[in-house]
């Protein structure tokens, strides 16, 4: 399926990850936590924008938030479970502010016109992964033009909102690639760079599962992380 | 079956490089509040280092008497500020509250910028160890 994603919507990495977490990867690194930035031979925010990237990459979800928007087919709403799913992770849902992290759920009708579906007219399973559920989708899309390959189109914000929302064995995931790539920053060819077992397997642990809803992604995914 | 040197636990010590002398300033020695040079340490930098035993103690001659020494090697994360440790400054290890001398300067032995190495030896004089601030005597 077509998908974009918008790249100048993500979150800053400071945003999440804080200066404790930073103290903390530096004693994993092996320095000391008082050591200033400076002194380090490594930029530790590109090291872990790396190895969030990566993990993005491999875990099929987004950890930093960022904007997705989705073309889907009109066979979208046939599905026999009448669920829509969400990829890339949680949404971010700021309910205090009244933020929706859904921004857009359009279709085009018949007439080539763009056509909104309201938030009250289906339900919303949140957790991983985003569920959107009505027990009829036709009456809310009555009109809709079958003939366009991908008349649907949402808009959403994926990823964790706060540290403490990463599942601990991403974390423990990014802090293992961190070191690798630390202990290998002067590789030069790509197979010496091959990941520790010990990184694929928190990187895997319960996460390689439907929680990554595949389902309307599964050709596209070189398009998710281009970096 | 014995452990190998792999496997065995390698304890982490943070350790406090200090620099002794006159504290200068501008490339200017600064006296102290009694108009007087006086020496003192002054922390240089730090580090997290894994403490290694390589050699047996050997003997050293201090004024009229013969003391043991025991050299150690320190083996720690590469920092600019680390490979600028150079000899006859002193280390502290917190863990053991004890001073040792740097022996040679900090090397990097594959100039990888991996890993850095620093001889310490535990032949600190009385005079000097007891000016150091809040060590036992």
């Amino acid at each position: 399926m077509p998908m974009l994603i918008n790249r100048s919507s993500e979150t800053t990495l400071t945003d999440i990850f804080d200066e404790d977490f930073f103290n903390n990867l530096k004693s994993y690194l092996g320095y000391d936590p008082d050591t200033p930035i400076d002194d380090i031979p490594v930029d530790l925010e590109e090291l872990l924008q790396h190895a969030v990237s990566q993990c993005e990459q491999e875990q099929w979800r987004f950890i930093l938030p960022k904007e997705v928007t989705l073309y889907l087919p009109s066979s979208v709403f046939c599905d026999a479970d009448k669920m829509i799913v969400l990829p890339f992770g949680p949404i971010v849902n700021n309910v205090d502010s009244g933020v929706d992290a859904i921004t857009t759920f359009t279709y085009i009708d018949t007439n080539d016109d763009v056509q909104s579906i309201t938030a009250s007219d289906y339900r919303r399973y949140l957790g991983e992964p985003i569920r959107l559920w009505c027990d009829d989708w036709s009456p809310l899309t009555p009109n809709i033009k079958t003939d366009d390959p991908y008349p649907v189109t949402i808009t959403y914000t994926a990823g964790y909102a706060t540290f403490n929302d990463i599942p601990h064995s991403t974390i423990r995931a990014l802090k293992i690639l961190c070191y690798h790539f630390d202990s290998f920053r002067e590789a030069i060819s790509e197979p010496s760079v091959v990941t520790p077992a010990a990184y694929q397997h928190n990187r895997d642990f319960a996460l390689l599962n439907d929680r990554r809803a595949i389902r309307y992604i599964v050709d596209d995914w070189s398009k998710v992380n281009s970096k | 079956m014995k452990p190998t040197r792999r496997q065995r636990p390698n304890i982490k010590y943070r350790c406090r490089f200090y620099k002794y002398g006159v504290p200068l300033k501008d490339d200017v020695p600064v006296p102290n509040e009694f108009g007087e040079l006086t020496s003192e340490f002054s922390l240089f930098t730090l580090g997290l280092f894994a403490k290694e035993v390589p050699l047996k103690p050997t003997e050293a001659e201090e004024g009229n008497r013969t003391i043991a020494e025991q050299k150690f090697i320190l083996v720690g994360k590469w920092t600019t500020s680390l490979s600028k440790v150079t000899h006859g400054m002193y280390c502290y290890i917190l863990r053991q509250q004890k001073l040792f001398v740097v022996d040679g300067n900090a090397t990097d032995q594959w100039g990888d910028r991996q890993n850095i190495y620093i001889n310490i030896v535990d032949n600190v004089t009385q005079d000097i160890a007891t000016k150091f601030p809040g060590a036992p005597l």
